[in-house]
This record gives C-alpha cells, structure tokens and sequence, in this order.
C-alpha cells in the first residue's frame, strides 16, 4: 500500500506533466473561479481514478500479461482518439456561462447540459494514458495476489500522483478574463489535434504488433 | 514667388533629412563590414556595398517623408527573399541537402530559430537541455547566438522584432500587399486569440514530448527552408501539413485578407513575443483627442489585426501590437503615433519615433544585410561562374 | 511621480540604440556567457548523450553511449542506447559482430551484426530491455545505431 502511495509521490510530477496538455486548457476554457475549478480538477481525477481501477483489474486479472505483448497500444490509441474528439467538440463549443444549448453540436449540448460529464470523461481517458509512472505501477499492480491488493495499490499510487494536479485548481482564477477562457477553448482544439494524432499512430502500432505476432 | 520658397524649403528639408540620416550612414557601415577594415574580394565588397547604400537609402526617404512602414516594408521584404536564398545556398553547400537527415540532428546542424525559443524554456528549466538538435555553440545559427540576439531584440523592441527582425515575416507581408482590394474584409476578432492558443499548445506537448512540436508539425516555414527528409509516413504527413500551411497561411489568407495572416493568426512565438511588449520603452498610441473612431482606417488596415475599437477607446493598440508603423503612417488624423512609455501622449511624438527607428532599423539593417548581401553574392556568383555555390 | 517616470521612459529609449549596438558587437562573447552562465546543453534526445564505454577492437572502436530515459521531471519508461562504431583508419572492417552490453549490467544485451558497406544491420536482443531499432545512422566513416529499450529502473 505504501509502495503505491510513494510511486505515486515519487512519479506524479511526471503524471502531471502529462496530464497539463488536457487538463490546462479546459480549465482555462472554463469560467468560474477556483472554486469551480477546483470541482472541475476532482471530477477529473475520478474520472482518471476510474480509469487507473479499470487498468488494475485488468492487470491483476492478466497479470500484466497485457504489457508484455505489447497490445497496450490498442486500448490508448482509441482512447486517445476519443479523447482528441471530446477536446475538439469542447473547444469548438460555446462557453458553458452563456448558453449549454447554444453548443453546435449535439454531443456539444449534452456534454454542456451535463457539466460534470466532460472532466470525469476526460479524466477516464487520460487515466488510460501510458505514462511512465503509470506503466510502473502496472507492473507492480499486475504482480499483486489479489483483486483487493491490485485495486488498492493503485488507489494509492493514485492519491500519491494526484497531489501534484490538485493545484492546476488554481488556474480556474483565470476564468474570470474571458479572453482566457477563449484561449483555453482554442487551445482544446490544438490539443485534439495533437492527441488524434497520437492515438492514430498508437493504434497503428497495436495492429502492426497484434499482426507480427 | 511660391517656387522661389518652396525650393529652398525642400533643399533644406533634404540637408535636414541628411544630416539625421548620417548617424545611421556611420552605424551601418560599422555594422554591416563587420568592423574590419582588412582587404576584401570584389565580389564580397559589391554585395556588401549595394545592401550599404540600399539599406541608407531608405532610411534617408523614411526621415525624409515621415513615413515608417512604406521604406521598413521594402528592406523586410527583401531581407526576406534574400533569406531563403542566402539560408538554403548555405544549408546545400554545408550538408548537401535541404532535407534533414537523422545523421545531422544528432551531430547538431540544425540551424537554431527564434520560434522555437518559448517551446525550450520549461525544458530549460526543469532540465538544462534545449530540446532541437543544433549546437550550443559554433556552427551556423547556433543557439547561444540566437538567444541573444532574442534578448538584445526583444529589450529594445519587444514585439517590434516581428516587423523588425523576423527574417519569416517579410515572405506574408509580401503576399498581403500584392492585392490593391481586400476579399476577406472582416475576421472575427476571436482568430486573433488563436496564436495564444497555439503557444499553449506548443509548449505544454514540448514539455511533456521533449521536442519542438511547432518545428516538427506546424511551422508552415520549414516548406521553404529545411525538412525532415521523408523517410516514413510521419515525415510525409508532416511534409504535407508545412507545405498545406504556408500556402494556406503565407500566400492565399495574407492575399484575401491583405494582412499578415501567419504572425497575426497563428505564429506561437509572436503570441510570446506579445507578452514581452512590457518590456520595451515603445509603443504606438492613438490620441483619442485627435482620433474621432470614424473612419476605422487603422483597424482595418493593421497588419497584425492589433487595432480594435476598444483599444483604440484605450488610447492605443492591443498586446499583439509589432510597432510596423502602418497606421502612423496611413492615419488621416495623425491621431497614430509612437510613443515612449511612461510619457505624456502627445508629447514629443517626433523624437519618440526618432528613438524607435534608429534602434528598429539599425537592427533590421545589420540582422537584414548579412542576408540581403549575402544573396547578391549569390547572384554574382552565379553570373561570374555559373554556379550558386562556391567552389 | 510623472516626471519620474517621464524622464525612466526616456532614459530607457534612449538605451535601445546601445543595446541594439551591444548585441551585435559583442554576440560572440555574449553567446559564450550564455552559454557558460546557464550551463545548457543539447538535449540528450538528440545528441544521443556521452560516451560511457569505448571497446577497441583494433581496426575500430565501438563506442557506447549513456542510455537516454531523460524526462522533464522523473525518468521515462522507455528511451534508446547510442552506439557508434569508428573506425581507426579510414574504414571500418565489412562486416561487424559483436555482443553488446548497452545498460551497463555486466552482461550482454543484444547482438549486433553489422554490414558496414550496405548498411544493413540485425540485433538480436539478448534481454527483455532491448525492444528494438530505434534509427540507423550513417556518417562519412562512422556507423551508429539508436537501440530502443525499456528502463531497467522503471
């Protein structure tokens, strides 16, 4: 249990790092202060602890049978793709504090109807992110000899790595200079770019490596 | 009579040009022979000599005129031109290729570029590593340089390097002045945010990848100058986006909309280069007094998309401001103006503009005139021997 | 306070003129202050890092470089080993075979074998490290290689 709570310490600045290119534009693009920031930052890490239980159980349950074959490619490719199409679909979007029905599209009107939705979304998906740290505690999660053990060695390490997002809250006193918060939208359909085409190119390596073995 | 007194006002309008411009005569010869005075080859004095004698020339119509941007314009946009020319002769003569190759990344031929500078600094930073394979010091364009040219530009002119320095932004500004008519005459005010956006982007994945994204997947200059050579499908793709990009960005948008559409919508390092407007002592004002917000002349003609009503109602540009001098010159009113900060605003607008250029043209000139004659060279070399390159 | 400030603006134009002047003038010295002041250097992702073990093989020496897993902040899961092979006459031997330790743990990772005139080259990974070939490089007489491998510590 400790040895996840200090993995988490140890690499969650490196989690941060990972997670900023997601997480700093949509708090930019948001309006609302810290407070509301702040909520915004604990639906992400939900969404992202969701993330890290799902991957636990998968790694207990193969243990870790998964990250040898080299097939991990195939689940963080689409998930990156759907991650590039919620940014692009909330950057594209109107601001939630005018009007969530005023967003172009339909997706864009559920996710501002729904305001929890998207960062417990975004969170989920970039929980499913291979960063370095993330594929340590995999292994460490895979070689544990229960379900039990597995689930709360990544809770910790998942406590440990949030420490180090938990301040990216402060970045919501920005939404109160609208022009922020465009910036931040903007920036959302860069990063979408970015990350569709990384989970393309992931994707692509998962099949190439699903089809040499 | 009226000839009899308009001749020795204009001849004494010229000796007063002259006499201001003689300054810059000194400097620049200074400046552009390197401050040797050691014997030099035909064919390096011609090149030199000509840029000398252009470079003054204009400086001498700016004083004489009053006009800023029309003169600057013409030196950036030649500088510009000449780069390309003067950057890619180099870059065949020294690696044989445009394209680069694995090899030259990693024994760091990589000519540095002022844009990449906001990517490298939190890497910097956080670990003393400048993420783009060039050479720290020695080699053409190293890094050590680069940066402090950056910072040398960036305390005198701010932004002002944009229209004053960047060897890039005279390749737009040549496409947003072909057209007499504007096709795209309104842009929602929102695209000019977009450049702030990329900067987040760009630094954020430079960050977090440890490599220049903009120079590996955006920068629209690199269809003109160097390459990833295309060995895969990546490189491909991002061979395509930079030629997509520069003639999206640097020909057909500069074209309809008569601006510079790259640094006004899309370049990060003008969206950094923004911030640090607060450093240097310049800046353009727009008297409000003088300025009745009616013709919008200004607004629609800022190259940069920096004059809004609402700053204008703030007595001045916004933060994108590059201190081109366009709507100085073109405002009716002469409620445009340069203006030193700290000062009252009407005050002493003359020698404000005097402080600002000599500085912005010293730079452009000396910066500019390694690549203007640099190019000559070239053509002279290319009509005396048939060939581009040295032998 | 006005005329303070009137007078700091002024002076500070003023200096813009010198500043442009200094900056040219003494750029060589600037940019080796630069240089030794903030003590950067390249990143290792590029440079492929420092030697860390030379093997001399007479002919030609095949040189090994520190295993690249730099990351902003901690160290990343996976990175690459640089291995250059220069020769000590103008070319090196047509073929080379060797048996790399490239981590560092007294044993060996991968099996290189080289064809140095078409450039063609096989690893055979001798550990789980060795994922692969990361990028093949071709110098004027030298040959390297960037193999990929996974970080032993992570």
């Amino acid at each position: 249990m400790l040895q996840g709570f200090i993995l988490g310490l140890s690499g969650g600045a490196a989690c941060a790092v990972y997670c900023a290119p997601v997480l700093v534009p949509y708090l930019l693009g948001e309006a609302g202060g810290v407070r509301r920031s702040g909520s915004a930052v604990a639906l992400f890490l939900a969404g992202r602890l969701a993330g890290y239980l799902l991957f636990a159980t998968a790694a207990w349950a193969a243990g870790a049978i998964l990250l040898g074959s080299g097939k991990l490619p195939l689940i963080a490719g689409p998930a990156y793709v759907v991650l590039a199409v919620l940014l692009a679909i909330y950057g594209a979007g109107k601001p939630r504090s005018r009007c969530a029905a005023g967003s172009s599209s339909s997706i864009g009107r559920r996710l501002g109807g729904v305001p929890w939705l998207l960062p417990l979304v975004l969170g989920f998906l970039t929980g499913l992110n291979l960063c370095p740290p993330f594929l340590t505690a995999l292994v460490a999660a895979g070689e544990a000899p229960t379900l039990g053990g597995s689930l709360l060695f990544f809770l910790m390490f998942f406590v440990g790595t949030s420490l180090y997002v938990l301040p990216a809250a402060l970045l919501g006193a920005a939404g109160r200079f609208p022009k922020l918060q465009l910036i931040g939208r903007l920036a959302a359909c860069v990063m979408a770019l970015y990350y569709f085409y990384a989970g393309i190119l992931r994707c692509a390596a998962g099949i190439e490596q699903v089809i040499s073995t | 009579m009226s000839t009899n007194s308009t001749a020795p006002s204009r001849a004494r309008k010229i000796v007063k040009a002259a006499l201001i411009s003689l300054p810059m005569l000194l400097l620049s010869a200074l400046m552009l022979s390197g401050g040797t005075s050691g014997e030099r080859e035909m064919m390096q004095i011609i090149p030199v000599a000509v840029t000398f004698l252009f470079a003054n020339a204009l400086f001498f119509l700016m004083i004489y005129t009053g006009k800023t941007d029309k003169y600057r314009s013409l030196f950036f946009i030649v500088m510009a031109f000449c780069f390309i020319l003067t950057f890619t002769t180099n870059l065949l003569e020294r690696r044989g290729s445009l394209a680069l190759t694995p090899e030259d990344m990693a024994t760091g031929k990589t000519p540095f570029c002022h844009i990449v500078i906001p990517m490298t600094v939190i890497p910097a930073a956080l670990t003393q590593t400048i993420i783009f394979p060039g050479s720290i010091l020695g080699g053409f364009a190293n890094i050590s340089s680069m940066f402090v040219l950056w910072i040398g530009a960036t305390l005198a002119l701010g932004r002002g390097f944009c229209s004053w320095g960047c060897f890039f932004g005279g390749l737009d500004e040549f496409f947003s002045r072909l057209r007499k008519r504007r096709i795209i005459k309104d842009v929602d005010p929102r695209w000019t945010y977009l450049p702030y956006a990329v900067l987040l982007g760009v630094v954020l994945t430079a960050a977090a990848s440890l490599t220049p994204t903009y120079c590996e997947w955006l920068c629209p200059y690199k269809a003109v100058t160097e390459f990833a050579a295309v060995t895969s499908v990546k490189t491909l793709i991002q061979t395509v986006i930079f030629i997509s990009l520069f003639i999206a960005l640097v020909i057909v948008l500069p074209l309809l909309m008569k601006r510079r559409a790259q640094c006004g919508l899309f370049c990060p390092f003008g969206a950094f280069q923004a911030f640090l407007n607060k450093v240097c002592a310049f800046e353009v004002k727009v008297n409000g007094e003088v300025c009745k917000e009616k013709c919008r002349l200004c607004t629609q003609e800022c190259p940069s998309f920096s004059l809004s009503r609402e700053s204008i109602s703030n007595g001045g540009t916004r933060l994108s401001c590059m201190l081109c001098g366009k709507c100085v010159d073109i405002c009716p009113h002469k409620a445009a103006g340069y203006h030193v900060k700290g000062t009252p605003v009407a005050a002493r607008a003359g020698a404000a503009r005097m402080l600002f250029i000599y500085p912005a043209y010293l730079f452009l000139v000396t910066f500019g005139g390694g690549m203007i004659s640099g190019a000559i060279y070239r053509v002279l070399l290319l009509a005396t021997t048939g060939s581009i390159f040295r032998a | 306070m006005r005329r303070i400030k009137s007078v700091l603006g002024y002076a500070w134009a003023a200096l813009a003129l010198p500043m442009v002047l200094a900056t040219f003038i003494g750029m060589d010295s600037w940019a080796r202050g630069f240089a030794s002041i903030t003590g950067l250097q390249v990143s290792p992702w590029f440079t492929g890092a420092e030697v860390v073990r030379t093997l001399d093989h007479g002919e030609y020496e095949t040189r090994i470089h520190r295993p690249v897993f730099d990351g902003l902040i901690s160290e990343r899961g996976r990175g690459f080993v640089q291995v250059v092979w220069v020769p000590k006459g103008d070319t090196l031997p047509a073929m080379i075979d060797e048996d790399l330790d490239i981590i560092g743990d007294d044993r060996a990772d991968c099996r290189i074998s080289l064809d140095t005139r078409t450039n063609q080259i096989s690893l055979t990974p001798l550990c789980e490290n060795v994922l692969g070939v990361k990028e093949k490089l071709v110098f004027e007489k030298d040959r390297g290689l960037r193999i990929l491998v996974s970080n032993p510590r992570r």
